[in-house]
């Protein structure tokens, strides 16, 4: 009695190095680190594996003295194991198969035992198993402090799949923000280059509006001209002799209204000249 | 038909000056019409019609704006270096209210018409060179 709770004192004083260990991991690789190197201290065993399913996937991790492995999918869980995590039945047997030779040696006369357990985290199905024999034993006795191991780094395990996941969508945010930003640049540079072709335009239709508004005032000036000389003599015809009406103004108006075709005639060549070059343009 | 001047202002001494010789004709003509002509000199070329004032010294001016040697604006200006008080009517084919507004500025200038002048035209002439010699100080208020 005073020897088991010697050991208990012990173990439970490791159990607590270990949570404090494992709570400060900053990712899922220390996390399996720290369970390889401290969880020899809490109880024996030749192979321990903990499989945790969940929707995102399935993580297997097994540790052996000599080194963790960390492994992601459904393929890599044992034929028990998928039992385990269906059927949710424990168990403890003795292994026949040859299921960890690569890992370790397995020797029959030593009593290999396979012990399996499942436990339920809401969303998250754990199983874990234990490979131990006469020369690392694993007793009855040990599987409260499993339990222990099992909740503490399942807890993590969430925590740290958690702070991925935000780590991750902030990343995407950080990335969307990125190229929000990017796309508004460009899009107000091209807001601003349109700007500048419209102001251009609308200055070069301007302009063009006020020389052919100067062309139409000259035209009027240029026509009324002869106009004026012919209504002039219209206007005098009254007072003038016949003699004055033959010799000059006769002369005078057929020379008014030359000089008004010809104005006439400029115009309209000048204005199928300024349609031509706006349709060109 | 035939304007009897009432009261009639003393017959005035005056230039008409435009490049077109039809235009000077006709204007010739209705001053002629309307007797308020004492002498009557029509220009062609405004620079002979600048030599002449001094000597000529024309009571009033019929002056066109658009000329080929020089402007009626250059004419108004240059015609400060001679000594005359002749009084000036633009007589324009330009209906631009923005050389209405330029005439203006010239206090010489008593009127403004737009060709073609008539009768009628001649009519108001005589009242807008009345109106400059008895009421000296008013500026000139005029419109087409």
């Amino acid at each position: 009695m005073e020897i088991s709770s010697a050991k208990y004192r012990i173990t439970y004083q490791a159990f607590s190095k270990f949570s404090t260990s494992i709570s400060k991991a900053e990712d899922i690789e220390t996390l399996i680190a720290i369970i390889h190197k401290k969880s020899k201290y809490l109880f024996d065993y030749k192979i321990f594996r903990i499989a945790l399913n969940q929707k995102e996937g399935i993580h297997v991790f097994t540790f052996i003295p000599e080194r963790a492995i960390h492994e992601e999918g459904k393929d890599y869980l044992h034929n028990y194991e998928h039992e385990l995590l269906t059927k949710q039945i424990p168990f403890c047997t003795a292994l026949k198969d040859s299921l960890f030779d690569k890992l370790t040696n397995v020797d029959s006369e030593l009593h290999p035992l396979l012990w399996g357990w499942h436990f339920q985290y809401n969303d998250l199905n754990v199983c874990t198993s234990i490979l131990a024999d006469d020369s690392k034993r694993f007793v009855s006795g040990d599987i409260e402090m499993l339990h222990l191991l099992v909740d503490a780094v399942t807890t993590k395990f969430k925590e740290l799949q958690f702070k991925n996941e935000l780590e991750h969508k902030n990343k995407n945010l950080k990335e969307a923000l990125f190229l929000i930003e990017k796309k508004n640049i460009e899009i107000n540079r091209i807001l601003d280059n349109k700007k500048a072709i419209i102001a251009a335009r609308t200055k070069e239709i301007r302009g063009k509006n006020k020389k052919l508004l100067e062309i139409s005032k000259m035209n009027a000036h240029n026509v009324r001209e002869p106009l004026s000389r012919i209504l002039g003599l219209v206007e005098i015809a009254d007072h003038l002799s016949p003699e004055e009406l033959q010799d000059d103004v006769l002369g005078f108006l057929k020379e008014s209204a030359q000089d008004l075709d010809h104005t006439l005639k400029e115009i309209i060549e000048m204005s199928a000249g300024e349609i031509d070059k706006l349709s060109v343009e | 038909m035939i304007i009897i001047l009432e009261k009639a202002v003393q017959k005035l001494d005056i230039f008409l000056v435009d490049d077109q010789k039809i235009t000077n004709f006709i204007n010739k003509k209705l001053v002629s019409v309307s007797g308020i002509g004492k002498k009557v000199n029509d220009f062609i070329n405004p620079l002979q019609a600048l030599e002449e004032l001094e000597t000529r010294k024309p009571q009033l001016i019929l002056l066109d704006l658009n000329m080929p040697e020089i402007n009626g604006w250059t004419f108004l200006e240059k015609m400060e270096k001679y000594k005359t008080d002749a009084k000036v009517i633009i007589v324009t084919s330009s209906t631009s209210g923005l050389d209405l507004e330029k005439a203006k500025k010239y206090k010489r200038v008593i009127h403004y018409l737009v060709k073609p002048l008539s009768i009628h035209s001649i009519e108001e002439l005589i009242k807008a060179y009345k109106a400059s010699k008895t009421n000296k100080s008013q500026a000139p208020n005029y419109r087409t």
